[in-house]
Formats: structure tokens, sequence, C-alpha cells
């Protein structure tokens, strides 16, 4: 298992990203097996014609099926790989500042699977889903 | 297509093309997007492109299909369901197509493939589920 993340450092590298800034995305939490952020409304995902707040939302969720799993992983027999599948469903329309939160429900060997919620202000689940993410075996899965 | 990007009410498609440095165009059934890479879409594994921009991207090219043969005063109220399986890295200029599966009362439904813009692989599929909003129906006389 790998160390606890840094959270300052990870929120402060999270704070930099362009894309986050383009999407309101904030890094928010991250611990052991999950990583959670804050969405906010911005010209890029503010309501018009109906919702397209659920974009950053998707974005963030992918983000946090990948730091949910880097925290799972042994960083020196295993590295990352990329998403593999992803699916949100949502409840009810998205709007106002969402938390958007990964957990690890599982981990083999080659694969990291994710349960993914969405809640709203007032602490809502508006959505949720399930990711799974693939990992690499740095000796090829040999051992 | 019924998108037109100079009415306020679609600022924010507007501003996310602009994020994603995405062009739109109709094709048949649906509509082609095409993203350059930038530092806003960078940030996968190995420098490829963000996976949850392409998440985005494919609910992104979902709507707008969608929104391509709605009637007149229909509108999407927000995404019900997206799903996609991410089958290889998007490196450089990534290219959707969204298809329109079905327009139903209540939901309608499109379909997404992602593909890399200079070698056509497959990066990525999608489906996109949307709840539609209709003016209300006038009562008979």
């Amino acid at each position: 298992m790998a160390p606890p993340p840094d959270r300052t450092l990870w929120m402060r590298q999270g704070e930099r990203r362009p894309l986050y800034r383009a999407l309101g995305i904030r890094p928010d939490d991250i611990g052991e097996g999950y990583a959670q952020f804050i969405v906010e409304p911005t010209d890029a995902s503010a309501d018009g014609r109906g919702s397209v707040l659920s974009f950053a939302a998707t974005t963030a969720a992918d983000q946090c099926i990948l730091d949910a799993t880097v925290t799972t992983l042994d960083r020196e027999r295993e590295e990352t790989n990329g998403t593999a599948e992803m699916n949100l469903t949502y409840l009810e329309t998205p709007s106002g500042v969402l938390t958007v939160r990964g957990e690890v429900a599982g981990r083999g060997r080659n694969l990291s699977i994710v349960d993914l919620t969405v809640r709203n202000g007032s602490g809502v689940v508006i959505a949720f889903g399930r990711g799974s993410y693939a990992v690499r075996q740095l000796d090829g899965g040999r051992s | 297509m019924t998108l037109d990007l100079a009415d306020p009410a679609e600022l924010p498609l507007r501003a996310l093309l602009e994020a994603f440095a995405t062009t739109v165009a109709p094709i048949e059934g649906g509509v082609r997007l095409v993203m350059e890479r930038t530092d806003v879409t960078v940030g996968g594994v190995r420098n490829g492109i963000n996976g949850g921009v392409l998440g985005a991207f494919v609910e992104l090219a979902g709507h707008l299909a969608l929104r391509a043969v709605l009637e007149d005063g229909v509108h999407i109220e927000r995404t019900q369901e997206v799903g996609l399986s991410f089958l290889s890295a998007a490196r450089s200029q990534t290219v959707a197509e969204a298809r329109v599966l079905r327009v139903g009362g209540r939901l309608a439904v499109a379909e997404v493939e992602v593909r890399d813009g200079e070698s056509g692989t497959l990066n990525a599929a999608g489906r996109v589920t949307c709840v539609l909003a209709r003016p209300p129906r006038e009562e008979a006389s």
C-alpha cells in the first residue's frame, strides 16, 4: 500500500492545473482509498439552457477514479495505466456547488474498482456511478 | 444544427467549447467535434489527453447531437446517464462523432465514438442519455 498522499501538496498541485481552473474543479480531500473534489459553477459549466454542470462533474469523477486508485498503489511494483470504464447516473439536476467523491471498492492486480457519488450543497446524493482503473505491474505480472 | 452560439443562453456551451479548443460541425445523424491538444486537455497517463476531459467531451458531443434534432421548444434538461469505455490513450487532436439513437417523449439517447484525429484509432466509446424538457401541452378546448 502506498503511504497516504500529502494532502496539502495534492491540493496545491491541483489548484495550478489549467483544466481544473477552466471547469471550476478544486481538490478537497484525499486519503487511503478515496479522493474528493469540489465542483463550482464557472462560465464553462454554469446553468444555461439546461444544466451542463454535469460535464465538470464527469471530469472530476474520472479524476477521483485515478487519485483514489493512486492511494492504493505499491509504488515499487505498480504504476497507473489509465481509466478503463466509467458510468454516472443522475437522480437530480446538478446545480450550485457539487462534491464528487470516489472510494475504492475493490483492488485486484490489474484493476481498481471505484464507487462514485456526486452530492449537492445540501449533502444529498444527486448522482452515483462506478469506474474501473487499470493498474500496470512493473514486473509485467510475472511475480 | 440548431445550436446558436451567439445566443446568451448557450454561453456555458460556448465557454466549454473554447476551454477545450473544440469546433463543431454537423454530420449525417449527428455532430462531429474536433478538440485540439492544449495545456487544458492534457494530463492523462504518459502525457495523453486527460480521461476526465474525454468523459466531458463525450457528454458534450452527445448533448450537441441531441440538440441538433430536437423540435422547437424542446431542450435538454440534464444528463440522465453517461457511460464510457476508454479503449486506448488519446494523444493529439481528438475527434468525437455523436449520433442520435432515439428521441423519446422524456428521454433521448446518443452514442459517441472518440478517435485520434490523425490515425483514426478508437480512443473511447460512450453513450449519453438526457432528460428532455417540453413545453406544457395546451388544454383542448
